[in-house]
């Protein structure tokens, strides 16, 4: 390999450079004209930045639209499941990968499957399920088959096939039962891998379009990107109102994916499994 | 184990629900009857779900190549990059990912529809369009794996190919090439997986159109299952749709195979 030629590095950084603006200036664009009025949005060619600033398209946004009830929604949602995920995930993957008894590989095995499965084919059966139950258009029937995921179980488990028994092993030969190892010794000594995991969890939910969209029919329990497809229906050519809808829904990922950017850096983890 | 409980519930259990749907003619309400392969027999000469079988196809065959190749050369730059430049545009190319599908289709929906000419107006170009989309929001995933399985290629082979004086072209075709095929299979599958299924990107850009020039198989199985409520008919659609997914990525498999096998 021939690493840091000057001519192939200064090559190199222009070609990437060339196709950063490709992502920079639609990122940009949208940040900057959610604050322009009006008459400036359409303008062609497109100018990047405003003339004039200004925050009515924010102000419509939460007055008209229940944008800011979507936007709460889509937050303690989004929180609840990937906690909700990692307590469920680290039981199961605990017993799956430290106990043993009668149907555990197909119990787990079952759990990879589960995250195989096209969502096509659970949709409607899943969807039919929750309204049996009488949970359409309810928080709960949102929540519930999103409880756990086979993607976090899986996930866990790799990661706990290769964490050092030993440490545990004092715990139980002091008498302690496995699960006071689990909660004792593997979780705490686990907090960076299972911070990094809360934040993926997290930033799928707050992306989930289609099961909220089916579940959740009321305006006030719309989930953000239901929310913006609302908008979106509505006001199609109100352009700064939409990308100050967008400006929001992509704040909060960014902001989280700037914040930890090196601890999320690992592409076990983000080989794509999830939906 | 609540684990066991939830997947088995809402994933597992659907599956055998959803064949059994498939076999009836289902309204989503009152008692389904019975119709045997009906649905299926259905499908067969419904001709919207040809036309939009073959818009999926079109969309996958130029949306995979662009998310398999696109990464891998940008990952090989990123790879030969010094320091902070490479963190920087590591980053730069995984904004689109972390972003989400949903506001960067809203996002470049709206910037489009300022063109003069626009593309995801007219049908002939609309595919290629949400192809090059999807290519777009989907390259930061494989530029990691990519990097990656580059990381791990040992150092030692580069530098045997060099004293056997292998030039910059030799040494990516006879050492990183062989070194990153399981990768770039890897990225092949998931790819493929999520262009047959195309759904939010469709969703949010398009609605399926112009007319219905854009509607994929994805798009007329939940407008099925959730405007007609035509549950038997849409889990037939469903079925197929993933038997042939299956067998497409089968298929991959055994192409891939020989070309390893030639390459080895």
């Amino acid at each position: 390999m021939r690493r840091f030629r000057l001519y192939t590095q200064l090559f190199l950084v222009a070609l990437l450079g060339f196709l950063s603006l490709f992502i920079l200036y639609p990122f940009l664009w949208m940040v900057f004209t959610s604050f322009k009025p009006p008459e400036e949005a359409y303008a062609w060619p497109p100018r990047l930045l405003p003339q004039e600033w200004t925050l009515a398209h924010y102000q419509a946004l939460f007055q008209a639209i229940p944008v800011g009830k979507a936007l709460w929604n889509s937050l303690w949602t989004s929180a609840f499941l990937a906690t909700s995920n990692l307590v469920l995930a680290s039981l199961a993957a605990y017993a799956f990968t430290r106990l043993r008894f009668p149907g555990r590989e197909l119990f787990f095995q079952g759990h990879v499957l589960s995250m195989l499965l096209p969502w096509q084919i659970t949709l409607i059966p899943s969807f039919l399920l929750i309204r049996a139950l009488g949970l359409v258009d309810t928080f709960a029937g949102y929540l519930l088959p999103s409880l756990t995921s086979g993607w976090a179980v899986y996930v866990l488990g790799q990661y706990l096939k290769s964490f050092p028994r030993s440490l545990e092993e004092s715990v139980l030969v002091d008498g302690g039962t496995p699960y006071t190892a689990l909660v004792r010794v593997v979780l705490p000594l686990s907090r960076g891998a299972l911070a990094v995991l809360w934040i993926l969890l997290f930033l799928s939910y707050w992306q989930s379009f289609i099961w909220p969209s089916v579940v959740l029919s009321s305006p006030d329990k719309m989930v953000l990107p239901v929310a913006l497809l609302a908008v979106q229906n509505h006001y199609a050519i109100n352009i700064p109102l939409l990308m100050a809808g967008t400006t929001l829904m992509a704040l909060v990922p960014v902001l989280v994916y700037l914040a930890f950017q090196r601890a999320l850096q690992n592409p076990e983890l983000f080989s794509g499994f999830k939906g | 184990m609540p684990s066991t409980l939830v997947v088995a519930a809402f994933a597992l259990l659907p599956v055998g629900a959803s064949l059994l749907i498939s076999f009836t003619d289902w309204r989503g309400l009152g008692q389904p009857a019975w119709v045997g392969l009906a649905n299926y027999w259905a499908l067969l000469e419904d001709a919207r779900f040809h036309r939009y079988l073959r818009q999926t196809l079109v969309y996958a065959a130029l949306a995979v190549p662009l998310g398999v190749v696109l990464p891998l050369a940008i990952a090989l730059a990123l790879r030969n990059l010094a320091g902070p430049w490479s963190l920087i545009f590591r980053v730069v190319f995984y904004l689109p990912v972390v972003t989400g599908v949903v506001a960067t289709a809203l996002l470049f929906q709206a910037l489009i529809g300022l063109f003069p000419f626009n593309p995801l107006a007219r049908p002939e170009t609309v595919l290629p369009t949400l192809a090059a989309f999807s290519a777009w929001q989907g390259m930061g995933g494989a530029i990691l794996l990519y990097l990656a399985g580059l990381a791990r290629i040992p150092r030692e082979l580069y530098e045997a190919a060099a004293l056997d004086g292998a030039g910059p072209w030799q040494s990516f075709r006879f050492v990183t090439l062989p070194q990153i095929l399981p990768v770039v299979s890897l990225v092949l599958v998931l790819s493929t997986i999520a262009a047959i299924q195309v759904f939010e990107v469709v969703l949010f850009m398009t609605r399926g159109g112009p007319g219905d020039a854009s509607t994929t198989v994805a798009l007329y199985i939940y407008t099925n299952a959730f405007r007609y409520f035509r549950s038997g008919y849409a889990a037939a659609l469903a079925w197929v749709l993933a038997l042939g997914l299956f067998l497409l990525i089968l298929l991959q498999r055994r192409l891939e195979r020989r070309v390893y096998d030639a390459e080895v």
